[in-house]
């Protein structure tokens, strides 16, 4: 009978055991115990009495406490605790704090948008907290089950948060494809798995790694005396020491090969990234926001501990193909991302070449002579920036739609699709003429009625400033420049790609990094630019003129009252995002010394 | 500490400008204006005061240079990085000059900005630190973040107070700087690698790096990764492309700012880093470079003349004094690197000021073509004298500041590379060209049919007021006081150079 850390065994008479959590054990799952508990209570309490208030409130409890449990083991002291499922360790810790706390963030802003929706919303919250029990499970994942089980738990969730709008075209559009091809997507990595399980024998990470070596130690074996005649020189030697770029075994090989497609496809890496843009611009933004943020980090954290216990970078043809998919991702990602009109759209294109840039910690972690911890260390920090930059992006575009009173409400609800109101007829319609007809084209024919255009972020700064100013924080934290948090995970993904001299994908990123300022800047562009002039190029104007209606506009758009002012509790989830990232981005020490003790 | 004070005064500087714009439109422009006077007062008073014999004075661990002032902070343990800030004549110098044209920029954008003023002198205030920064920072890392951060407020000042193209040239310029900064950064990245790879640990520090061995092939890419981000920033020929773009479309102050200081952060990150660093491959590649030099001597001259737009062509006459710089820093002894840094600081007030006469032009007629504007000297005569004189500096008339730097540079290119000079002689004759050409077809000639000025209204004819005089007179003064006695810039400069040519001795020239 094996016996695990943290938990005391009892024997049974049929000669098997079970085993009961010590409070070491108990603690090291507090953060899933909180979420799966907090699901459970929610779901308790929606029979009894439905009240989006408490709903809230709950979720947003058992959010923290998950996030603060994750962090506990780390003043208390104490090692990992592994099951036979899950590892709880500092890295899982790490992750599960980070998905709980943006969780938590994406409650409180989504609230706002709850709040102005007609129905039943109480079970946003329950969605949100399943899916954020899957991405802490795939924190925590250290076999092929659990990671299934996250995934699908994480995915599940997110097709109902996805279509939540029911009644609007483009959400339902949205969650359709993305439960389509998610679907194709798990049936890949399903059958990936299987194949590692028939090559192998094996479903935990580090008994595939071990597994592995030997297959393809036996192989080079095989090779070696095989060949011995005919191409002596060109077979390595059967020792440990050559099993680096070895050539492993083809069942292994083709079934890690369908685990990383499928799982590029959740990450929406070139080329499994088509349905990325859709399903962003038809979700509701703060479920975009999660989306992309969380849902992303935790499918990649999961990806990187795979990656790292099994010893896969030990196989070239899988390095090969992760260097493949990030490249494209750059390059292809950021080329698309400047064409797009729509935010969102726009976000989601500049969420596919993160992943690109992220991916060249898989393909350093194994090249690296120095050992994989600084790429370890650059893929946490890189996630923590793009988490918060991501997260503060979309819900910032999420906001526009609350503002000048106008068609926010059908943002979720889709009744008040046309309810565009007297007040945007007369102030905020007279702002940018043929910004707003068009769009309202776009929305009646069957939009999911969000201001997402870049259009609508036409003279933000002269009508919102707090506003456009954390949305500019956010903006350039993606685009990487410095002061933000994105620029220090920037620095550690260049730090660890020059560590292992992968020159070729340090190319892709400088040149990716060099258009995505583009599109970037068009944002902050068009937010500083003056109100009257709007994105279709009007006439000319003389200089003076033009100045003068400026002017007049933008006294216009100051007297228009903030009617639909976010909540207290909303706004300080946009400053605090925002202050993470310039945090981040300042005062890199304590989390990059914490993230050197997590290797 | 006083380095670190002046970054914060400014720093602080525009944010009170910017929340002093919620009091009164009027507020900003003082605020900032009594800043940067508090600024100069404060840094002048304190770095004048030390001794010349303090100059050589060794203040740095390891590195017995030139240094007046040195702090460090450790700040980001994981790769070795700190907040480390060194002081010596040449960024002193520069320093001065940033502060100085400053304050000229916050003049000549006096009645310019109507729109938003608190944040417009917030922008130029963290424009400013950002500078300053570069020249302060003595950690890669560091000054790569300075050298970035520098960019968001400029590209700020062109994408909102800009002329008419604004967010082309502003899209350009913070493209070109922003690409050739990532290779710097790769190349920052890579050389901390291969000096990790030797001590032991990842340094950031200037004078820790200094000392990497490196592998010929490895410092020849690395120093290429720091020319091209320097050189766009210069700009050198090539690169230089998104210059006039930027020049012309940004408010007076922007390119006031750009063509007076931001440039002059691309020199000095030659002089400081992409040389002293990679000194034999700099060596290897200066014929290249100072092939670049000539070309961006000759080429930006030749365009300066066929420019219509005033701004225009102030903004190529600039490549083309720069070309000089290029030429005076690749030339690598004494007398051409500090006929380089002269070259810096007079370029730099006589093109701030040549900017600004632009901008009164632009103000009072709503044009810049130089096509619709003539006979300006018969309405505004002090405005005349004054773009006469600045004119006169830019074409390197002996007794101006100027001309020492466009000499000293090709005396010291002379014992170099004795042909390259002779091409580059020819700049100056292509620079009275265009200079007498501007104020010509601008000031004197009567038979450019006038359309702007029979389009404007009396009114708009105003000449240079006490405001505008004083900034004129204060670049005036410092252009004959750098002519008729440079040996002030030259004795702060020479150890510095000395200094630098002693550790990176390339053998030749001297």
């Amino acid at each position: 009978m094996e016996h695990w850390q943290g938990f005391q065994a009892y024997g049974l008479s049929g000669g098997g055991a079970f085993l009961i959590p010590d409070w070491q054990g108990l603690l090291a799952f507090a953060p899933l115990l909180a979420l799966a508990g907090g699901a459970v209570l929610l779901m308790l309490l929606l029979s009894i009495r439905r009240s989006l208030g408490s709903a809230y409130a709950l979720a947003v409890l058992s959010l923290l406490t998950a996030a603060v449990c994750a962090l506990l083991p780390l003043p208390m002291g104490f090692d990992e605790v592994r099951v036979p499922l899950l590892l709880a360790d500092a890295y899982g810790g790490f992750f599960a704090a980070l998905f709980c706390i943006a969780g938590a963030a994406t409650a409180v802003i989504a609230k706002d948008y709850l709040a102005r929706r007609a129905g039943q919303n109480e079970e946003f919250f329950l969605l949100l907290l399943l899916a954020t029990l899957g991405a802490a499970t795939l924190a925590y994942a250290t076999h092929l089950v659990s990671f299934a089980l996250g995934l699908e738990l994480l995915g599940v969730s997110l097709y109902a948060l996805i279509a939540y709008p029911e009644r609007g075209a483009l959400p339902l559009e949205a969650a359709v494809k993305y439960l389509v091809l998610s679907g194709a997507a798990s049936a890949t990595f399903l059958f990936g798995f299987a194949l590692i399980y028939a090559a192998t024998g094996e479903l935990g990470f580090d008994g595939i790694g071990a597994a592995a070596m030997q297959l393809s130690a036996q192989a080079q074996a095989g090779a070696a005396s095989s060949a011995a005649n005919a191409a002596a020189a060109l077979a390595p030697p059967a020792s440990s020491a050559a099993l680096s770029n070895a050539a492993g075994h083809p069942v292994l090989l083709a079934g890690a090969a369908l685990v990383i497609a499928g799982l590029a496809f959740k990450l929406s890496a070139v080329p499994f990234h088509l349905w990325t843009p859709d399903v962003y611009e038809g979700a509701p933004a703060p479920v975009a926001g999660f989306l992309a943020a969380v849902s992303k980090a935790a499918v990649f954290a999961a990806l990187l501990r795979w990656w790292q216990f099994s010893d896969l970078y030990y196989f070239s043809g899988l390095l090969a193909a992760v260097a493949v998919l990030a490249a494209a991702s750059m390059l292809i990602g950021n080329w698309l991302a400047m064409r797009q009109q729509n935010l969102k759209r726009l976000l989601a294109y500049s969420s596919i070449a993160h992943m690109g840039y992220l991916l060249i910690v898989l393909a350093a972690s194994g090249a690296a002579p120095g050992g994989p911890e600084l790429a370890l260390e650059a893929a946490c920090y890189y996630l923590a920036a793009y988490t918060a930059a991501s997260l503060a992006a979309f819900s910032l575009v999420g906001l526009l739609s609350l503002e000048d009173g106008g068609d926010g409400g059908a943002l979720l609800g889709g009744d008040a699709l046309h309810g565009s109101g007297a007040e945007e007829a007369g102030a905020g319609g007279a702002l940018h003429p043929s910004g707003d007809v068009l769009h309202f084209g776009g929305a009646a024919g069957g939009g999911n009625g969000e201001r997402d255009r870049l259009a609508d972020v036409q003279g933000l700064f002269w009508r919102r400033p707090g506003l456009a100013l954390l949305l500019t924080v956010s903006l350039l934290s993606l685009a990487g420049i410095p002061l933000t948090a994105g620029f220090i995970g920037k620095f550690y993904l260049v730090a660890a790609g020059v560590d292992a001299a992968l020159w070729l994908l340090l190319a892709a990123l400088v040149i990716g990094s060099g258009i995505s300022i583009y599109y970037y800047l068009r944002v902050i562009y068009a937010m500083s630019s003056p109100i009257a002039e709007s994105a279709s190029e009007p006439a000319l104007e003389s200089e003076g003129a033009g100045r003068a209606a400026d002017e007049k506009a933008a006294r216009t758009a100051n007297a228009i009252p903030e009617a639909p002012a976010p909540a207290p509790a909303s706004r300080l989830a946009y400053w605090g995002l925002t202050a993470a990232v310039l945090f981040l981005g300042t005062v890199p020490g304590p989390l990059s010394n914490y993230l050197r003790t997590l290797f | 500490m006083l380095m670190l004070a002046l970054l914060l005064q400014l720093l602080t500087g525009g944010a009170l400008a910017w929340a002093s714009g919620r009091l009164h439109p009027n507020l900003p422009r003082w605020v900032s204006l009594s800043a940067l006077f508090f600024a100069l007062g404060f840094f002048g008073g304190t770095a004048l005061g030390l001794h010349p014999e303090s100059f050589t004075q060794t203040t740095v661990p390891d590195n017995p240079g030139t240094w007046l002032m040195h702090w460090h902070l450790p700040w980001i343990p994981r790769f070795g990085i700190a907040l480390e800030l060194a002081l010596d004549g040449l960024s002193l110098i520069l320093i001065l000059l940033t502060l100085i044209l400053g304050i000229i920029a916050v003049i000549s954008s006096w009645n310019e900005i109507d729109r938003r003023p608190g944040f417009f002198q917030a922008n130029l205030l963290w424009s400013l630190t950002g500078v300053v920064g570069v020249f302060l920072a003595v950690d890669l890392f560091l000054f790569f973040l300075f050298w970035e951060v520098m960019l968001v407020p400029m590209y700020l000042l062109i994408a909102i107070w800009g002329h008419e193209q604004r967010g082309y040239a502003a899209m350009k310029f913070f493209i070109f700087t922003q690409f050739s900064g990532l290779l710097m950064l790769l190349a920052i990245l890579a050389l901390a690698q291969l000096h990790k790879e030797q001590a032991g640990a990842y340094d950031f520090s200037y004078f820790a790096l200094l000392n990497t061995v490196l592998d010929p092939r490895a410092a020849w890419w690395l120093m290429l990764g720091f020319f091209i981000a320097f050189a766009v920033k210069l700009p050198g020929f090539p690169f230089h492309t998104w210059l006039p773009d930027a020049h012309t479309q940004a408010p007076t102050a922007g390119s006031v700012l750009l063509a007076g200081i931001l440039l002059k952060t691309g020199a000095y990150g030659l002089l400081r880093f992409a040389i002293p660093l990679f000194p034999d491959a700099a060596r290897e590649f200066a014929p290249i470079a100072l092939g670049l030099g000539a070309a961006g001597v000759l080429y930006g001259a030749v365009l300066a003349f066929g420019q219509s737009d005033f701004k225009r062509l102030v903004a190529y006459s600039s490549v083309s004094h720069m070309g000089f710089v290029l030429l005076g820093l690749y030339a690598w002894n004494l007398i051409a690197v500090q006929g380089a840094v002269m070259q810096m600081v007079a370029h730099g007030l006589s093109t701030a000021a040549l900017f600004m006469t632009a901008g009164a032009i632009q103000h009072r007629l709503h044009t810049r073509d130089m096509g619709r504007l003539s006979g300006l000297w018969q309405r505004m005569p002090r405005m005349g004298a004054c773009a006469l004189f600045f004119a006169m500096a830019s074409l390197g008339l002996p007794g101006l500041g100027n001309f020492i730097g466009e000499f000293l540079v090709l005396i010291g290119l002379f014992q170099t590379a004795p042909w390259l000079t002779a091409v580059a002689a020819l700049g100056l004759v292509a620079a009275a060209v265009y200079a007498l050409a501007m104020m010509q077809r601008a000031f004197f000639s009567t038979d450019g049919g006038g359309a702007a000025g029979q389009s404007s209204p009396q009114s708009a004819w105003q000449d240079y007021g006490a405001r505008e005089l004083a900034a004129m007179a204060l670049m005036m003064a410092g252009l004959i006081w750098l002519g008729v006695y440079p040996q002030w810039v030259l004795s702060l400069t020479e150890p510095v150079a000395a200094g630098l040519l002693n550790a990176a001795e390339w053998g030749f020239g001297r």
